[in-house]
Order: C-alpha cells, then sequence, then structure tokens
C-alpha cells in the first residue's frame, strides 16, 4: 500500500518565529516574500509563543527539507498508509 | 515583483498633512542601504526633522541579515540604532528600501504602512487590527519603551524621545510582495552555505522569539543595537553576524547573487560616503 507524507507541527511551543520554514518553502514555490505562504507563524498574546499554520498544500513539497531547516525541531514528519479515495 | 537595482524606493510621510507618496530615487544606490542610506535620507531633510527606518538589499534574502537601521537627529547628535524582530524583512515585501518620516502630527495617530501606502489612523484603532496576520510588523509602546511584535525594543530611548514629539504612538508595516530570483540555485547554494555558518556568530542559540532570518533566537538581539560596522549596518546584518558579513567577498557574492552590479570598490568606499554625509551635517 503506497504511503503519505504529511508535515505535522508536533512541537508549537518550541517555535520563535526565525520564519525560516516559511523561506524555504516559498524558495520551493520558487519566490521570496509572505504572501501566499503555505506556512504561516502569528504570534499568541503572550508573545513568547507562536501559532503555525499549515496549508496542505504544503505536503506537495519538498517536506523532510522543511522539517531539517527549523532550529528548534517544531516539525515532524507523519507516514501512513493511502486508505482510499480521502488521505 | 521584479527587484529594481538601478532605484531605491522611498515612503516619505509627511505627518503635519497626514500625506504619503513613495518615491524611486535613482542617485541613492551607491549607499547600498542601512544607515548609509538612511544618513544620505537624513541629510537631504534634516529641516523636516526625519527619522528614516531603511533596510539593505540583503534583507529577507539571507540569513542574519535581520535588522532595520533607524537614524535621527536627537538633541544636536546623529543616532543610530538597529532593531532586531520582523520589521526588516516586512520593509523588504512591501517592496521599499526606506521610510522617511518627515514633521509632526498634530493629533495622535498610527501609522498603518502597507506596501508602501500610508493610513493614518486614530490612536483609539485597536493597533492588533490593523494590517495582515503573519505579514505584518507592529511597533508600539510598552509604557516609555517601543516595544516591537511584543518583544523587541531599542537600546536607548532616542527614538521614544522622537516618536513622542512626532506625536506616534504606534506603526503597523504589512509586506506583500514576493520577488523571484533568476539564479535559483546559485542563491540557494549561498543561502544554504551561510546557514551552517552558524558557529561564526558572536552569540548563543537561546530560547527566545528570534529576529527573522535567523535561528538564533539569542539573549542580545531583544535590545537591538547603537553603532558599529558602517559595511554590517548598511546591509544591514546583525552585528553578531559580522565575521560572515563583513567579508566583502561574501557581501559581494550575495549581492550579485540576487543580481545587483555592486563592484568591490563600492563597497570599500561605503566608509568614506557615510563619513561624507556625517561632515555634511556636522
Amino acid at each position: 500500500m503506497p504511503k503519505t507524507k504529511t508535515l505535522r507541527v508536533t512541537f508549537p511551543e518550541r517555535c520563535r518565529r526565525c520564519e525560516l520554514c516559511v523561506m524555504e518553502s516559498q524558495r520551493q514555490l520558487e519566490k521570496v516574500g509572505l504572501e501566499g505562504a503555505l506556512i504561516r507563524i502569528s504570534k499568541n498574546n503572550d508573545a513568547l509563543s507562536f501559532s503555525i499554520y499549515l496549508d496542505p498544500q504544503v505536503n506537495k513539497l519538498d517536506i523532510e527539507k522543511i522539517r531539517t531547516r527549523c532550529p528548534m525541531e517544531v516539525y515532524t514528519i507523519e507516514e501512513r498508509d493511502e486508505d482510499g479515495l480521502f488521505n | 515583483m521584479r527587484m529594481d537595482f538601478s532605484t531605491k524606493r522611498v515612503v516619505y510621510i509627511n505627518l503635519a498633512s497626514h500625506t504619503s507618496e513613495v518615491k524611486s530615487i535613482p542617485g541613492l544606490n551607491k549607499y547600498i542601504g542601512g544607515v548609509s542610506l538612511g544618513l544620505r535620507l537624513l541629510a537631504n531633510d534634516i529641516e523636516k526633522d526625519p527619522v528614516v527606518f531603511s533596510i539593505g538589499p540583503l534583507n529577507g534574502f539571507f540569513p542574519y541579515v535581520s535588522k532595520t537601521s533607524i537614524v535621527m537627529h536627537h538633541q544636536g547628535v546623529i543616532e543610530d540604532i538597529y532593531l532586531g524582530g520582523s520589521l526588516s524583512l516586512r520593509i523588504k515585501f512591501m517592496g521599499i528600501d526606506a521610510i522617511v518620516i518627515n514633521g509632526a502630527s498634530k493629533t495622535p495617530v498610527i501609522l498603518e504602512i502597507t506596501d508602501g501606502d500610508v493610513a493614518f489612523k486614530s490612536m483609539d484603532v485597536p493597533i492588533d487590527t490593523l494590517g495582515l496576520p503573519g505579514k505584518r510588523s507592529v511597533i508600539t509602546f510598552a509604557g516609555e519603551k517601543i516595544s516591537h511584535d511584543s518583544f523587541f525594543t531599542t537600546p536607548e530611548t532616542f527614538l521614544e524621545t522622537k516618536l513622542t514629539e512626532k506625536n506616534i504612538t504606534g506603526i503597523v508595516v504589512t509586506g506583500s510582495k514576493t520577488f523571484s530570483i533568476k539564479t535559483a540555485f546559485k542563491y540557494e547554494q549561498l543561502f544554504n552555505a551561510l546557514l551552517k555558518q552558524e558557529d561564526d556568530m558572536e552569540v548563543q542559540k537561546s530560547d527566545n522569539p528570534s529576529c527573522s532570518g535567523c535561528p538564533m533566537g539569542c539573549k542580545k538581539s531583544q535590545v537591538g543595537e547603537i553603532g558599529g560596522n558602517v559595511l554590517i549596518h548598511s546591509l544591514v546584518a546583525c552585528t553578531f553576524a559580522q565575521k560572515i558579513y563583513s567579508d566583502v567577498g561574501i557581501v559581494f557574492s550575495c549581492l550579485n547573487t540576487l543580481g545587483y552590479d555592486y563592484t568591490h570598490e563600492d563597497i570599500e568606499n561605503l566608509p568614506k560616503l557615510v563619513e561624507e554625509i556625517i561632515k555634511e551635517l556636522s
């Protein structure tokens, strides 16, 4: 059975908003900037923690490269079986 | 957006009339960016008591190039400070090289700057409702000090004094432009090589919020910088990355990869240019 790899925000509390993951995902789309980014990072009210939003389209990119770009190892890659029409 | 390598794009804000305009100024290219560009713009408008925010050609493109230069005239002295956080990338992604804020507002005002367009908002507007989430940088006051992204601040109180004199209670900068790079492979190689030079950083990794484009999250960048190396502050790279970005060869490679046609001499001549402006101002 084929496997699907998905980028997961496993340790959001580690994020320091360096935005290197955003830059990497944008670079894979051959652009520099924030518009249309598949990863968005927003500051939480406490100013020291951040929320990370992933567009599912990010999984079409080289997610291993995005994962390793993060200096805090915020991301993991989940591998699961493709089980039908929805995956 | 195509990068224009022949001009500098500057947002001019007139606080007295609550008006603004974006100007493309070709003659400024030799100043490269950051403090050199900021001082030139300050000298050009000195009678209007400007505060000038400026970035360099590498901000937003290369790691550790993460600060914003701010110059102003303060009690008879020209002051230069460097703010960390996300501001430099947002200014870059507006497609803007510098913001010149002239005069003073009659009423307290928040400046909402989006892709170079300026809206003058009442201080009663909740600042968190301005700009675009994820693409904005917010500067506001926390007591008597500046608070940028609720964490970063300045090393002194020059900017706080200047913004208070100008009746500015907050600034929100949103950048939503994107750039393409012709030499994408070479750019990526250079980016990766520079990012790996973490051991050349003069700070240790920590768990503070990072400046955008820097993996360190160090304990020193929270309070910004003051004074220092002209080339570093023209780029505007982090002072703690000076081992990397004071190397003219590396700087030349970065500029060349992005498409700028600066020569080694242009880079080496920067301190002289800055010296000339300071003489002109004194």
